[in-house]
C-alpha cells in the first residue's frame, strides 16, 4: 500500500459516491488548499498601518510642542497685541493640560477637522482638496513613467553588460545625483533659450510655468491638451530622477536573479531565451519591483515638492512651501498628514501584493 | 579599485582640497561687493573692467561665482558629512540597543523609526525647518533627526544575527560583560553596512541639504550653500543661466562620487556579483 497525502488524496479522480463526497470535503476543511490565513493577516497588516497614522498624528503634535515658543506664538500674525494673543490662546485651547490637548488633536485629525488655514481663512481639508488633484495628476503620471522607465533601463543593462552599461550606469548615477529644483531650472533654461535659438516656433515650444495657458478661456478637450502641454515639462524632470534610482535598483536586483543557478538550469533543460526571460526571469523579479514600486514613491513625492514650486504647478507641494514660508502650521500639518497617509498606504499595499506573489514573505 | 572609483576618490578629495585652499587663494573676499555695476552677471571666461579673469563669470552683485562657489563647498559638504555621521552614529546606538536588549526597547525604538520612515524624509525636514529657525546647525540637527531610522533597522538586524555567533558567546563565556561583548564585540562586525550607508548618506545630506536652502530653509544668506546659490540663480535663469547652472554641476558631481564610493564599498562588502546573461 502506497502511502498518500491528504493533499495528493484530495487531487486524485473526483469522488463517485456520497461517502466519498462527504470524505473529500472533511479532508478541504482540514487541509484547505487556499491561504486560510491571508485574510487575518491583510487585518492585522491593516491595523499596523492605522497604529502607524495615530503614531504619526502624535510625532506631529509632539514636533510643535516641542518647537521654540508654543503654537500661538506660530499662529499670531506680526503686530498682534497680547490680549488678542491671550484670547488666541484660549480659543486654541492652549491654557488646558497638555494630555487633554493631545487628546482634542487626535479627535480632530481623525475626523479629519483640521483646523483652518490661518493665511488663506478656508478650512484645511477644503484647501487641500483644491490642490490635491493637479498633485495626484502630476505624482501617478511621473510614478507611472519612473518605474516603466526605470526598470526598462535597469533589465535592459542587466541583460547585455559591457560598455553600453558602464555608460548607462555613469549616467543613471549621476541623473540620480541630480537635484530635482536644478534639473527643473535648468530644463527650462535649456528648453526656452534652446528654444529661442533654434527659432521653434511658439506653438511647438512648451510652456514652462503654470497649469493653464493664462487669458485663454478652454473647454474640453483643448483644455485637457493645454493642461497637458503644461505637464510636460514637470513629469519629464520628476521622473528622470525617479527612474534613474529605479534603473539602479532594478539593475542589481536583475542581476542577482541572472545569477541564480535556476536560470542555467532552466536553459540546460532546453528553454529557449525568450521563454527564460519573460517566464523564469519575470515570475521572480515580481516581489523585488514590486518592492520597488513602494520605494519610488517616497521619491516622487519629495521631487513633486520642488518640481511644483519651480514650474509654478498648483499642487500639494508647492502649497505647503508656501504655507511653510506663511508661517501656516495648519496647512502644513494637513499635508504631511495627507503625504504620510499616501506613503503608509502604498506600503500597505505593496506587502499585501508581496505576501501574495510569494508566501513565503507573508 | 577599478577607474571609476579611483576617479571619484580623487574628484572628490580634489573638491574638497579646493573647498578648503580655494578661497585663501582667491584675490577678493567672497562676500566683499565691488565694482557692482562693471562686473555684474558677467558669463563664464568673461573678464571685469579691472581685468581680473572670471572662469565661471560673476552673480548679479559682481561677485566671482567660483570663489563663492568653493566658500559654498565648505559649508554644503560640512553640513552633509556633520549630518550624514551623526545620523548614522545615532542609528547605529538605537540600534544596537534596540537588537541587544529586545523587549520593551527594540518596541519603543523600532516603533520610533518607523513612524519616521513612514514620512517621506523631505516632508519630515520641511516640517521641523518651518518649526525651527533656518540656519546652519538647525539643517545638521534636522538631518540627524531625520536620518537615522534606516540606520537603526540595518544595525538591528545585524546585532540580532551577530549576538547569535560563536564568538560573542566566546566573549560571554571569558567573562566579559554585556556592554563589553555588545560595543567590542557585536557592534565592530555590524559597521561594513553602516560604513555604505553613511557614504550614500553623505551624498542624500548634500542633496537634502542644497533642497532645503533652495527653498530658503537652510543655510541663509549672505553665507553662501549650493542650494542658496542656486535659488539666487532662479529668477536669473533665463537671463544669465550660469548663476544657478554652476554650482548645480558641482553639486552633482560631488554628490555622484560619494554614491559611487558607496557602491564600492558595498560590492566590496559582499563579494562582487557577477552574473552571465542567460
Amino acid at each position: 500500500m502506497t502511502i498518500v497525502s491528504p493533499r495528493e488524496f484530495a487531487a486524485q479522480a473526483p469522488p463517485r459516491t456520497l461517502a466519498a463526497t462527504k470524505q473529500r470535503a472533511a479532508i478541504d476543511r482540514r487541509h484547505p488548499r487556499h491561504d486560510i490565513y491571508a485574510v487575518p493577516r491583510f487585518l492585522r497588516r491593516l491595523a499596523g498601518a492605522l497604529v502607524l497614522v495615530w503614531l504619526v498624528f502624535t510625532l506631529t503634535f509632539v514636533l510643535l510642542h516641542a518647537a521654540p515658543g508654543d503654537a500661538a506664538d506660530l499662529l499670531i500674525p506680526a503686530g498682534a497685541t497680547p490680549a488678542d494673543a491671550a484670547r488666541l490662546r484660549a480659543s486654541l485651547g492652549l491654557d488646558q493640560p497638555l494630555a487633554l490637548q493631545y487628546a482634542e488633536w487626535v479627535v480632530r485629525a481623525a475626523t479629519g477637522n483640521l483646523g483652518e488655514s490661518m493665511a488663506l481663512a478656508r478650512p484645511v481639508g477644503a484647501v487641500l482638496a483644491d490642490v490635491l488633484p493637479a498633485s495626484l495628476a502630476l505624482g501617478l503620471a511621473s510614478l507611472a513613467l519612473t518605474y516603466l522607465v526605470g526598470v526598462a533601463i535597469g533589465f535592459a543593462q542587466a541583460a547585455r553588460r559591457g560598455p553600453l552599461d558602464t555608460l548607462t550606469t555613469l549616467a543613471t548615477t549621476a541623473v540620480y545625483a541630480t537635484p530635482t529644483f536644478w534639473l527643473a531650472l535648468a530644463t527650462i533654461a535649456l528648453t526656452t533659450l534652446g528654444a529661442s535659438a533654434l527659432g521653434v516656433p511658439a506653438a511647438w515650444r512648451l510652456p514652462a510655468f503654470g497649469l493653464r495657458s493664462p487669458g485663454l478661456d478652454l473647454t474640453g478637450w483643448a483644455a485637457f491638451a493645454d493642461i497637458a502641454r503644461h505637464a510636460v515639462l514637470p513629469v519629464l524632470v520628476l521622473s528622470a530622477v525617479g527612474a534613474a534610482g529605479v534603473a539602479r535598483y532594478a539593475r542589481s536586483s536583475a542581476i542577482v536573479l541572472l545569477g541564480e543557478p535556476w536560470m542555467r538550469t532552466a536553459r540546460a533543460k532546453g528553454a529557449t531565451r525568450r521563454a527564460v526571460r519573460w517566464r523564469h526571469l519575470l515570475a521572480n523579479a515580481l516581489p523585488p519591483l514590486v518592492t520597488l514600486f513602494a520605494l519610488a514613491l517616497p521619491g516622487v513625492v519629495a521631487g513633486s515638492v520642488f518640481v511644483e514650486s519651480v514650474f509654478g504647478w498648483p499642487g500639494m507641494g508647492r502649497m505647503l512651501v508656501q504655507a511653510i514660508g506663511a508661517h501656516d502650521v495648519p496647512v502644513v500639518l494637513g499635508a504631511t498628514l495627507a503625504y504620510a497617509k499616501v506613503v503608509i498606504l502604498a506600503n500597505l499595499a505593496a506587502d499585501t501584493a508581496l505576501a501574495a506573489l510569494d508566501p513565503r514573505r507573508a | 579599485m577599478n577607474r571609476t572609483e579611483r576617479i571619484a576618490t580623487t574628484m572628490l578629495a580634489g573638491i574638497a582640497l579646493a573647498a578648503v585652499v580655494g578661497p585663501w587663494l582667491a584675490p577678493a573676499d567672497p562676500l566683499q561687493l565691488g565694482d557692482v555695476i562693471g562686473a555684474r552677471l558677467l558669463p563664464p571666461l568673461a573678464r571685469d573692467g579691472a581685468g581680473a579673469l572670471h572662469l565661471v563669470g560673476t552673480d548679479r552683485f559682481g561677485r566671482d561665482l567660483l570663489v563663492r562657489m568653493l566658500v559654498a563647498a565648505r559649508l554644503s559638504l560640512a553640513v552633509g558629512v556633520v549630518g550624514a555621521v551623526g545620523a548614522a552614529a545615532l542609528g547605529a546606538l538605537a540600534g544596537a540597543l534596540a537588537g541587544w536588549r529586545r523587549g520593551i526597547t527594540d518596541t519603543l525604538l523600532m516603533g520610533v523609526a518607523d513612524v519616521g520612515l513612514a514620512l517621506p524624509r523631505l516632508v519630515l525636514l520641511l516640517v521641523c525647518a518651518a518649526l525651527w529657525q533656518p540656519g546652519a546647525l538647525s539643517t545638521v540637527v534636522v538631518l540627524v533627526a531625520t536620518g537615522w531610522m534606516g540606520v537603526a533597522r540595518l544595525v538591528r538586524a545585524e546585532v540580532l544575527g551577530i549576538a547569535q555567533r560563536p564568538f560573542a558567546e566566546a566573549a560571554r563565556a571569558l567573562g566579559a560583560g554585556p556592554q563589553r561583548v555588545l560595543w567590542r564585540h557585536v557592534v565592530p562586525q555590524a559597521m561594513g553596512p553602516v560604513l555604505v550607508a553613511t557614504t550614500l548618506g553623505i551624498g542624500n545630506a548634500i542633496l537634502l541639504e542644497g533642497g532645503l536652502s533652495f527653498l530658503g530653509l537652510g543655510v541663509q544668506p549672505p553665507s553662501p550653500s549650493w542650494g542658496n546659490m542656486i535659488a539666487g540663480g532662479r529668477d536669473l535663469i533665463l537671463v544669465a543661466p550660469w548663476v544657478a547652472i554652476a554650482p548645480g554641476l558641482l553639486l552633482v558631481l560631488t554628490v555622484s562620487c560619494c554614491t559611487v564610493l558607496g557602491d564600492a564599498l558595498e560590492a566590496r562588502l559582499r563579494g562582487e556579483v557577477s552574473a552571465p546573461a542567460p
